[in-house]
């Protein structure tokens, strides 16, 4: 009964899972599963800022930097013989321990200078990467990095990384793994109050909720997870250079998270793959296809504030109040 | 006694907001705090809850001071308020208000989140149960699931206070629920201000309606430019000079 009922709720889930799996059986061109393993590191990044910017309200602009720092974290550790494997966490963890230290004195102003302090910090880890050349090699960056490491799987031999298929199915896992942890949050009183804190701060200081504690969780977790983004973007482009601090990368996240619908779970995900599948057949526009952003980005700000994901929410509960009211059902109490 | 003020004073700039204000509430009783526009009654709720710092004085909690202690850290102490615009998470569900307004009373951490421990789910339950009889007593069961705009004014004050309720306060603050309300709705919220005291909760409140102050408070404490120019029993305030002269106009000498 009770599985029943699972079924019944998630199948839509379920079915898209199924498509993820065979993804890769359905489309074996090793482009199109370079663009959507590629898609699906971006959608790690992005699902993360969504906590700490779509749930939490905290507009940050250091979430490139956070990413540099996994990504060069798991090139140099890697490059000096640590296994990927211990490296990724490893840098996750960096990136969450800086953000913290970074999260004390930034978390404590609000709005626009919220946003303007983590910027700088963006900008700051840009210049470090650029300039600590015996670390990080400079403007040219680290070159030959790793990809991971095989996983030895005793009757079977060993699950390796060369094959486009099988990088797809890593980075696939850290997604399903980041949106699993993101879904327990949000799904929380944890995730209420993080919530909270953005609808309105002086209440939920005033229903006991610390605010700035509250902010500055989200803050970690959110630099966590695009830390392990990063350190999967450098184990599989094989390189990193100062790029991956830029503000074009960090904004193209705010583009996928705002196209998406910030601060509900599948947006993120939905404006990454999207907006990346956009980018990629309008490769022949070259430099225009920044205009058919800006004109996407405005339209969606006006018509649809919560993003594709809102949009279709909305859709979905005019279809449901249209159903009902033909039935002449009752709305049944139900958490 | 519950609360006791002691010489609380708030000084923004050259201005007195609160001066030398002493009071103290039993528990279990309704106090009122009345007073001319501007006359400090809502920079006093503000130190009270710890919104700010008194410049000088000092705010005890069933005899611990608290004065100075930050807002999240006194509603932990058992201090609940409402504001007089009436704040609620309007992102949020009616159910999920309470629930995340009792998030203080519960005490997993992220890792018991993540993982569904048992503990997280008896706090679920606690959160849940406390959410739900909350909505019974402010009268909101059936609205449980709606978005906190599709209600009404006088329920949307009611869950205000509701959301202050599911704090598990010892003591709660209301600043005017009643502003805006017509005569119906307030005698709604009165009601709700009564049974509230029934239950046994104390209750301080600001009010500007005079009927409903006398009809509803023990204890009536006046201010006027900061100061504490009365207290007594609503028989004693309508009697009293220096209220009237406030109230009417005239020079007012301390």
């Amino acid at each position: 009964m009770r599985r029943g009922q699972f079924f019944r709720k998630k199948w839509p889930y379920l079915m898209l899972l199924v498509l993820a799996l065979a993804f890769p059986v359905l489309f074996p061109s090793r482009y199109v599963l370079q663009v959507v393993t590629m898609s699906c590191v971006f959608a790690i990044a992005t699902v993360s800022l969504n906590l700490i910017l779509g749930y939490t309200g905290q507009v940050s602009l250091a979430h490139a930097g956070f990413f540099a720092i996994g990504a060069y974290g798991v090139a140099i550790t890697t490059k000096a013989g640590l296994s990927f494997w211990l490296a990724l966490p490893l840098s996750a963890l960096l990136a969450a321990a800086v953000s913290f230290f970074v999260g004390l004195p930034t978390l404590r102003t609000r709005g626009s200078y919220f946003a303007i302090a983590t910027l700088c910090f963006g900008v700051i880890v840009s210049i470090v990467a650029g300039s600590w050349i015996s670390l990080t090699g400079g403007h040219t960056g680290i070159v030959g990095v790793r990809l991971p490491d095989p996983i030895p799987l005793p009757p079977l031999g060993e699950i390796g990384f060369h094959s486009k298929a099988a990088q797809y199915y890593l980075v696939l896992v850290f997604l399903l793994l980041t949106l699993f942890v993101m879904h327990r949050l949000v799904n929380s009183v944890q995730g209420l109050s993080f919530v909270a804190v953005r609808n309105n701060e002086v209440l939920a200081g005033s229903v006991g909720i610390n605010t700035f504690a509250t902010k500055l969780l989200s803050f970690v977790i959110a630099s966590f997870f695009a830390g392990l983004a990063g350190g999967l973007y450098a184990s599989l482009m094989r390189s990193v250079s100062p790029d991956v601090a830029s503000i074009n990368l960090m904004f193209s996240w705010v583009v996928y998270l705002l196209l998406g619908g910030a601060g509900t779970l599948a947006g993120p995900v939905v404006g990454a793959l999207a907006i990346s599948a956009l980018t990629e057949s309008l490769q022949f526009l070259a430099e225009y296809q920044l205009l058919i952003f800006g004109a996407l980005l405005v339209a969606a700000m006006v018509y649809c504030p919560r993003g594709l994901v809102g949009l279709a929410e909305t859709a979905g509960r005019r279809v449901k109040v249209y159903y009902r009211r033909r039935v002449g059902m009752r709305s049944d109490l139900e958490g | 006694m519950i609360l006791r003020v002691e010489g609380l004073t708030k000084r923004f700039g050259g201005l007195l907001a609160v001066n030398e204000v002493s009071f103290h509430v039993e528990r279990g009783e309704i106090i009122a705090i009345i007073g001319p526009n501007g006359a400090g009654k809502t920079t006093l709720f503000n130190l009270i809850s710890g919104l700010l710092r008194p410049t000088s004085g000092q705010i005890y909690l069933e005899g611990v001071p608290i004065a100075g202690l930050r807002p999240h850290q006194i509603a932990r102490k058992g201090i609940a308020r409402t504001f007089q615009t009436t704040a609620l998470f309007d992102q949020l569900r009616v159910i999920d208000n309470l629930v995340v307004a009792h998030k203080l009373r519960t005490a997993h951490g992220l890792l018991a989140t993540l993982f569904h421990t048992r503990r997280w789910q008896a706090d679920r339950e606690k959160s849940l149960a406390r959410a739900v009889e909350v909505l019974e007593f402010v009268g909101l069961r059936e609205k449980a699931l709606n978005p906190v705009p599709t209600l009404s004014q006088e329920e949307q004050k009611r869950l205000a206070i509701g959301v202050a309720l599911a704090t598990e306060p010892k003591i709660i603050l209301l600043d005017e629920p009643t502003a805006g309300l017509i005569q119906e709705e307030t005698d709604g919220i009165m009601a709700l201000i009564k049974k509230l005291k029934a239950a046994g909760v104390t209750v301080c409140v600001i009010e500007h309606k005079m009927r409903l102050v006398m009809d509803l408070a023990e204890r009536i404490i006046v201010l006027n430019y900061g100061n504490k120019i009365a207290e007594g029993t609503p028989e004693e305030i309508s009697r009293n000079e220096a209220v009237i002269q406030a109230y009417l106009g005239g020079e007012y000498a301390a």
